[in-house]
């Protein structure tokens, strides 16, 4: 197996389509093989042939049937045509070898005789009735005698002509003469009479006898004679007597019934090949065939078929030996066949046929197959995207095997959708924890940082409390000189009534700045500010400015003394 | 690439197109419709006409889809009452689709009833036919109702080694017999050297017609379909036939004039050209003695010192409408029939005169005619000095006239049983033939 090959059946194994295909696909396969194997194990698988053998082999058995009928009755009448005949002869003739070259006694002769075969000619079915007499006017190698045959506008009125005979017995009868009359049978224009005639015996069934096919002297008309002897009391070969068909009416009168349009029914010499211009041939009610006027030889074939070749057109049929006559020493031959273009054809036409349905069957089975795996997978296809999607499982499932799966893969969904959100909780608090962790540094950082600060805040504030005892008790030092109590006094009393306001400006003032600086510090205007320094002053009784900068600094020095000793 | 297949699947479609219109035919080969066909060549003895069905049938038929089927043969004077019978609903056979006929049997059918040849030929086709003889078979009102295939006219054949006897005994010779004085001299003369009738005339009113027209009888038939019998002319050449009638001279033939030739009963025939098919080459007597026929053709005897006729007889092929399809399958079998060449080598063995125009004269190098060679020769070699010579004349064409002419030759054969022996008994020849002519005076 090829690459590609093997790489296209593994295709299908991993195609739920494609194998589900395959598998219908070998199914219908083997149900057609199966429906095969039926058919001819019941024998209804039949070839176009075997049907066309049964077919020609069903005509054969009707044109059969036809042919012993009409033989079978012209046969009959032929022997009480002849016992008719013997006794008017006998009845009629004294002395039989004397109407030889006696006109009148062979005109009396056909006189009586020729209404007797004209009520026969009417009851049998024939084209022509005759009565041959062993006995001439005319000389050796013929024989006078009556032969009347039907017109051929007789198919239409019961009219007789007289083809051979005395003339005006004829018309005396209204039998009148055939355009190709004569008046003596030359026997070399009948082939067989003669031999007949010698061969004449007793019992006149038995050597009831049919001539070879024979033209009809000076006419284009084919025809058989069936011939019986007309034999004395005494053993006297009188003639013979009988019936003959010809080609137009075997035509019309024997149409053979056949569904095969183009079919020819032939009754032949026995002798080997088919020679139609020795043939008589009929036809289906509403079918023709045409034949060729010559020898068709004969090849057997398949199915017990024969084919019958001409120079430019061949036949296929089938053929069977049929005994005219009882005394005939030659069967003569059955034949029905059809154009071997039309058999041909037939086969052709078989074999497209099957052609053509097994395409159709493997066509349609094939489009049944591709559909319906479609047509089946789809639902499974839907039910299996359904499950593929997140939100797909609420919907309806095709199959009720398919559900489980979908209350698992619920499941299992909803199991992940749970802890994924628990995750994703524990992320979030965590990641909260962490920066609170970070807040949390940052500030025992900025609350190291505010330590160091008041660290060296309060050292510096502990330098400028040093600064400040060591300046107030400079100060105090000039102060104890500057100021005296009673001053410091009144001081500290004023100083507990001042205002908010006045108690900044006094600090103000206290720390050393003037007037002027402090109202710009403070954005006042100055007189604003001197309006409260002389308030401040009215209230402390402090005159100057070094005077309460001494007595702001002593009590600054007395308050920071009391909360140390606190 | 697209664009040069545009064009050409155009041009295909549009030839497709063009081929289907000009092709349109309701025949189908596979389905082939069949043509019931009755027809008058060769009733008793076959026919060319048989072997050419098979023919068509084998070929054009078998390729487009059409059979024809032979199912009765007939004559021409009783295939109009068949027809009428079958048209009427007879029970022994149906109407046929396509037949031959005389044209006053096809106007019998109702020429509603008939196919007109004009729907299926072109005038181009059709101009190439002896105008004459498509006048024949063109009813009043311009309808083509008989398709003209072969035309025939009467000549007077004649057992050769009787004559030869005769002739010997008697001096008379084949020259005598070109004039109807003449004929009837001879007939005369034979009959009292032979005691046997001269001449069996198969469509004897046909040759009295003619004779009067010669003598300018000018127009000698009434409304009704029969004769002027105040038609002084008409009557003397009746008269003429009829005194010949009368003392044995001549028969009215009982069926067909060849046989009575063949049986020796007359020395002659006067009857159709197409009568040669049928003859036989020995002459049988009663006693059973034959004799070669030595068959002579002449031209059909004329008034002397005057203006010859010839009669244009024969029938036409007529269709029965029934269908489109049957229609078109006659038009093509008759298309088919009248060939120039098929045409010319039907007629050529049958004894007919061809109906294409100048097919007649191919008939003089024609090299296949059937035996008696001879005798064919000298048939065509009288018609090529009737045709050279005479003026052709159409038979009539009223209804029910042959039916009439019928009951006439039927009367005659009852009257010359009798007539003859009366004559000789000495009643008076002309109050014999009176007899006749009362005959064809109480014919209505």
């Amino acid at each position: 197996m090829t690459r590609p090959a093997l790489s296209e059946l593994h295709s299908i194994r991993r195609s739920m389509q494609k194998r589900l295909a395959f598998y219908m696909i070998t199914l219908a396969i083997l149900l057609a093989a199966t429906l095969v194997a039926g058919l001819f194990f019941f024998d209804q698988l039949k070839s176009p042939r075997e049907g066309m053998v049964t077919s020609l082999n069903f005509r054969m058995e009707a044109f059969a049937s036809d042919m012993e009928s009409l033989w079978r009755n012209v046969s009959v009448m032929g022997v009480h045509l002849s016992e008719d005949m013997t006794d008017l002869i006998e009845e009629r003739t004294a002395d039989f070898s004397a109407l030889r070259g006696d006109a009148d006694a062979m005109e009396a002769l056909q006189e009586a005789m020729l209404e007797p075969l004209c009520q026969y000619g009417r009851q049998v079915d024939c084209s022509g009735a005759f009565v041959l007499l062993n006995s001439s006017l005319g000389g050796d190698g013929s024989c006078g005698g009556l032969y009347i045959q039907r017109s051929n506008s007789a198919r239409m009125a019961s009219d007789f002509l007289l083809y051979r005979g005395m003339a005006d017995v004829g018309r005396q009868h209204h039998v009148m003469p055939h355009r190709k009359w004569a008046q003596e049978f030359a026997l070399a224009e009948f082939p067989g009479l003669a031999e007949h005639l010698h061969t004449a015996s007793a019992p006149i069934d038995r050597h009831c006898r049919t001539t070879a096919l024979l033209t009809l002297p000076d006419t284009s008309e084919r025809a058989i004679l069936l011939t019986v002897p007309m034999l004395g009391a005494d053993g006297t070969v009188y003639g013979l007597c009988g019936f003959a068909i010809n080609q137009s009416y075997f035509a019309t009168h024997h149409v053979q019934p056949s569904g095969i349009r183009s079919l020819a029914c032939v009754l032949s010499d026995g002798t080997a090949g088919l020679e139609i211009p020795q043939s008589l041939i009929t036809y289906p009610a509403d079918g023709f065939c045409f034949v060729p006027e010559e020898l068709l030889t004969e090849k057997g074939i398949r199915e017990g078929l024969t084919a019958y070749s001409g120079a430019d057109l061949s036949f296929v049929g089938l053929s069977k030996s049929f005994l005219v006559a009882s005394g005939d020493p030659e069967p003569h031959t059955l034949t029905v066949m059809l154009p071997k273009s039309d058999y041909d054809q037939v086969l052709l036409k078989s074999a497209l046929e099957i052609g053509g349905l097994l395409l159709l069957l493997l066509f349609f089975g094939v489009v049944c197959c591709l559909y319906y795996t479609r047509r089946y997978l789809r639902p499974v296809m839907r039910d299996i995207d359904l499950l593929k999607k997140e939100d797909g499982g609420e919907a309806q499932m095709t199959f009720d095997e398919l559900r489980p799966v979908s209350a698992r893969l619920r499941f299992h969904e909803q199991t992940i959708t749970h802890l994924e959100t628990e995750k994703q909780d524990i992320q979030a608090r965590a990641d909260r924890f962490r920066s609170q962790n970070e807040r949390l540094l940052t500030e025992k950082q900025n609350l190291q940082g505010q330590v160091e600060d008041m660290r060296s805040q309060t050292e510096d504030m502990q330098g400028q409390l040093d600064d400040s005892q060591t300046e107030i008790r400079r100060l105090a030092h000039f102060g104890n000189k500057a100021i005296n109590s009673a001053d410091y006094e009144r001081f500290l009393e004023g100083y507990a009534k001042l205002s908010a306001k006045e108690l900044e400006v006094c600090q103000a003032l206290a720390s050393g700045l003037t007037t002027r600086q402090y109202a710009e510090q403070a954005g006042c205007a100055p007189s604003t500010i001197a309006t409260y320094r002389k308030r401040l002053y009215e209230k402390t009784g402090i005159h100057k400015a070094r005077q309460l900068q001494l007595c702001y600094a002593l009590m600054q020095m007395e308050q920071a003394e009391e909360e140390t000793n606190q | 690439m697209k664009k040069r297949m545009l064009p050409l699947l155009l041009l295909a479609a549009l030839l497709l197109a063009l081929t289907g219109c000009g092709e349109e035919t309701l025949l189908d080969k596979n389905d082939p419709v069949t043509v019931n066909f009755w027809h008058v060549y060769g009733e008793q003895s076959g026919s060319p006409m048989d072997v050419l069905v098979q023919e068509f049938n084998h070929t054009v038929g078998q390729e487009q889809g059409v059979r024809v089927q032979v199912t009765n043969l007939s004559s021409a004077s009783k295939i109009g009452g068949f027809l009428k019978e079958a048209q009427n609903g007879g029970d022994l056979q149906e109407m046929p689709d396509l037949f031959t006929c005389h044209i006053s049997d096809a106007t019998a059918l109702g020429e509603e009833n008939l196919v007109d040849w004009h729907d299926w030929f072109t005038q181009e086709e059709l101009s190439d036919f002896v105008p004459g003889f498509l006048a024949d078979g063109t009813a009043e009102d311009g309808k083509l109702l008989l398709f003209p295939i072969s035309k025939s006219t009467q000549l007077l054949m004649c057992n050769g080694s009787g004559f030869d006897r005769f002739a010997q005994a008697t001096g008379v010779s084949y020259d005598e017999l070109a004039t109807w004085e003449g004929f009837y001299d001879a007939a005369g003369q034979f009959y009292d050297w032979s005691g046997k009738p001269f001449c069996a005339l198969d469509y004897p009113l046909r040759a009295v017609e003619l004779c009067a027209l010669e003598r300018g009888s000018e127009d000698f038939y009434t409304e009704d379909g029969w004769y002027d019998t105040d038609n002084a002319v008409f009557k003397e050449s009746w008269m003429q036939f009829a005194r010949a009638l009368a003392q044995g001279h001549i028969v009215v033939s009982d069926l067909y004039s060849n046989t009575q030739v063949m049986t020796g009963e007359v020395l002659s025939g006067l009857g159709s050209s197409a009568a040669i098919l049928y003859y036989n080459d020995t002459v049988t007597y009663r006693d059973g003695t034959q004799e070669p026929m030595d068959l002579h053709v002449l031209p059909m005897p004329m008034t002397a010192g005057r203006d010859a006729l010839m009669t244009q007889a024969g029938v036409g092929l007529c269709a029965y409408r029934t269908t489109e399809q049957k229609a078109e399958a006659a038009a093509l079998f008759v298309r088919w029939l009248t060939e120039a060449e098929r045409n010319l080598d039907f007629v050529a063995q049958t004894g007919y005169m061809p109906v294409r125009n100048g097919a007649f004269d191919d008939i003089e190098t024609y090299d296949k005619f059937p035996e008696p060679v001879e005798s064919y020769q000298q048939l065509y070699a009288a018609l090529k000095t009737m045709r050279e010579n005479d003026t052709p004349v159409s038979e009539p064409r009223f209804e029910g006239y042959y039916g009439k002419v019928t009951a006439l030759y039927d009367g005659l054969r009852q009257l010359q049983q009798e007539l003859p022996a009366r004559a000789a008994a000495g009643e008076d020849v002309d109050a014999l033939a009176e007899e006749t002519w009362a005959l064809l005076c109480s014919i209505q």
